[in-house]
C-alpha cells in the first residue's frame, strides 16, 4: 500500500531533518575528537621539546663541571707544583743570604707572598671541584662549606638533616646540584641580603629530597628580580639546574624580613 | 511573523552587526522581517503576495551565498558558490510565477543552501582552526541553514499540491514550515549570542 502524498511529504521532511541533525552531531563529534587529538599531539611535541632542552642543559652543565675539574687539576698539579718548587728554591736562596739583613727581610716577605699564593691556588682548586662532596657525600660537604663561610664572615649557620645519614649518598647529579644551589643561595644571602643568620635543612622522605634555606636578610621582590635580566640570572640558573633533575624551587621573600627557599627533588 | 525581531534586537544589543559575516546576516534578518510585514499587509488588503515569496527565496539564497563566500577562503569554493548563485538566478527568472509558488526554483535554492553548509562543514573539519565549535557563530548559522533547508525542501517542492489540497493539510504543512522557521531564527539568535565567546586558533 502506497501512503498518501501528504504522508509522503511529511516522511520526506522528517527524514531530511533527521539527516540534517545527524550531520550536525557528526560534525560536532568529529571536530571535538580531532581537536583532542591535535591537542595531544601538541602536548607530545612540547614534551619532546622540553626533554631536548633539558638534555641540552644537562650536557652544558656536564661540560661546565668537566672544565672546572680540568682547571682545578691544572691549578693544583701545575701552577701549585711550580709555586711549591719556587718556594723551596727560594728557601735555599734565603739561607745563602743570611748575612745581608735587608735582603733577608725582603726575602721573607717574598716567601710569605709565595705561601699565600700557594694557599690561594689550593683554595680556588678546591672550590672549583668540591672534593669533599665526591669523597664523603652531601652532608659532609655542606657542613664543610658553611664552616668555611662562617669563619670568613660574621654570619651564623644552623644546619640540620633529617632522614639523611651523614654518609648517605645520592645520585651524583643530585648531590652536585644541591651543593651548587647552596653555594649560590649562601652567596646571595651574604652578598645581597646581608643576612646575619642562615638556617639550612635537608630532609629525605617519600622518595624526595627536601631542602629549605631560610635567611634573615633584607629580602627582595621575587617577581621584579626574576624579570630583571641582570639580577634575575642567579634565580634562573638555579631553576635551570633544577629542571635537569626534575626538581622544583619555591622562593618566598618579604622585604626586611628575609627569604625562605624551598627545594624539592625527586630521587 | 515578528520572530526575526529577536535576532535583530540581539544583534543590535550585542553590536555583532560590526562583524562582516554577522553584518550580512543582520541584513538578511532585516529583509526577512520587511518581507514578512509586506506579505502581511498585502494579504490584509486582499492583494496577491506569492510573487514576494518567490522573490524572497532568491534573495535568501543570494544572501547566504554571500555569507559563505565570506566564510570560505578557498578561491575554488568561492567560485563554485558564485556559479551556483548564477544558476539559481537563471532558474528563478525562468521559473518565476506571480500567482503560485515556483516549486522548482525554491527547492533548488534549498539544495544550494545545503551544499553551501556542506562546504562550510568540510572546511571546519579539514582546517581545524576552531577551538570550540559550539562557540563559533558561523557553525550555528550553518546549523540553522541546514535545518531550515532540510525542513522546508519537501514542503516547498510540493507547495502547489499542498495549496490545492484540503485546508487541514495546508494548515498542517504551513504550521510545520512555521515551526522550522522559528527553529531557524532561534538558532540564528544563538549564532549572534555566542559571538563574544568565539575563539579561533590562528594558523602558524
Amino acid at each position: 500500500m502506497i501512503p498518501s502524498p501528504d504522508i509522503q511529504i511529511f516522511i520526506g521532511t522528517s527524514v531530511l531533518l533527521l539527516m540534517a541533525l545527524s550531520i550536525i552531531f557528526f560534525v560536532i563529534y568529529y571536530q571535538q575528537k580531532q581537536l583532542k587529538k591535535d591537542l595531544q599531539q601538541q602536548k607530545q611535541i612540547q614534551e619532546l621539546k622540553n626533554e631536548m632542552q633539558r638534555q641540552l642543559l644537562e650536557s652544558a652543565l656536564e661540560v661546565q663541571e668537566v672544565e672546572r675539574v680540568r682547571i682545578a687539576k691544572d691549578l693544583h698539579d701545575e701552577v701549585g707544583a711550580m709555586l711549591s718548587v719556587t718556594k723551596m728554591s727560594f728557601n735555599q736562596l734565603l739561607r745563602k743570604l743570611d748575612n745581608a739583613e735587608d735582603l733577608a727581610t725582603m726575602g721573607k716577605q717574598t716567601r710569605e707572598l709565595l705561601e699565600q699564593s700557594i694557599s690561594q691556588v689550593r683554595r680556588i682548586s678546591k672550590e672549583l671541584v668540591p672534593s669533599t662532596l665526591e669523597e664523603f657525600g652531601l652532608v659532609s660537604s655542606v657542613d664543610e662549606f658553611i664552616n668555611k663561610v662562617h669563619l670568613a664572615s660574621s654570619t651564623s649557620f644552623v644546619f640540620s638533616h633529617e632522614g639523611i645519614d651523614i654518609k648517605q649518598r645520592f645520585d651524583k647529579k643530585i648531590e652536585l646540584t644541591i651543593y651548587r644551589l647552596i653555594q649560590e643561595l649562601v652567596n646571595n644571602a651574604l652578598k645581597h641580603a646581608e643576612a646575619k643568620e642562615i638556617k639550612l635543612k635537608l630532609t629525605s622522605e617519600n622518595n624526595k629530597i627536601l631542602f629549605s634555606f631560610i635567611d634573615d636578610g633584607k629580602g627582595f621582590d621575587f617577581e621584579t628580580k626574576r624579570k630583571d635580566p641582570k639580577s634575575g640570572l642567579g634565580l634562573r640558573n638555579m631553576e635551570s639546574r633544577l629542571s635537569v633533575i626534575n626538581g622544583s624551587i619555591n622562593i618566598e621573600s618579604i622585604k626586611g624580613k628575609g627569604t625562605k627557599t624551598l627545594i624539592e627533588i625527586p630521587i | 511573523m515578528l520572530l526575526p525581531i529577536l535576532p535583530i534586537v540581539l544583534a543590535i544589543w550585542k553590536r555583532t552587526y560590526k562583524d562582516a559575516i554577522l553584518k550580512t546576516l543582520f541584513i538578511y534578518l532585516v529583509i526577512d522581517l520587511s518581507c514578512n510585514l509586506t506579505e502581511f499587509i498585502l494579504a490584509f488588503i486582499g492583494l496577491y503576495n506569492i510573487w514576494l515569496f518567490n522573490t524572497f527565496f532568491l534573495f535568501e539564497v543570494i544572501i547566504f551565498g554571500i555569507i559563505y563566500t565570506q566564510l570560505l577562503l578557498s578561491p575554488t569554493k568561492r567560485k563554485f558558490i558564485v556559479f551556483c548563485l548564477i544558476i539559481a538566478t537563471i532558474i528563478a527568472v525562468f521559473d518565476f510565477k506571480t500567482l503560485e509558488i515556483s516549486p522548482f526554483a525554491t527547492a533548488f535554492d534549498k539544495v544550494l543552501m545545503i551544499v553551501f553548509v556542506f562546504l562550510h562543514f568540510n572546511t571546519i573539519l579539514s582546517e581545524m582552526r576552531i577551538k570550540n565549535i559550539l562557540l563559533h557563530p558561523p557553525f550555528w548559522i550553518s546549523v540553522g541553514v541546514i535545518i531550515y533547508a532540510a525542513g522546508s525542501f519537501s514542503i516547498d517542492l510540493f507547495s502547489n499540491y499542498i495549496f490545492n489540497d484540503s485546508d487541514e493539510t495546508f494548515l498542517f504543512f504551513l504550521n510545520m514550515r512555521r515551526i522550522v522557521n522559528i527553529i531557524f531564527l532561534l538558532i540564528l539568535s544563538v549564532a549572534i549570542w555566542v559571538k563574544k565567546y568565539n575563539i579561533i586558533e590562528e594558523q602558524p
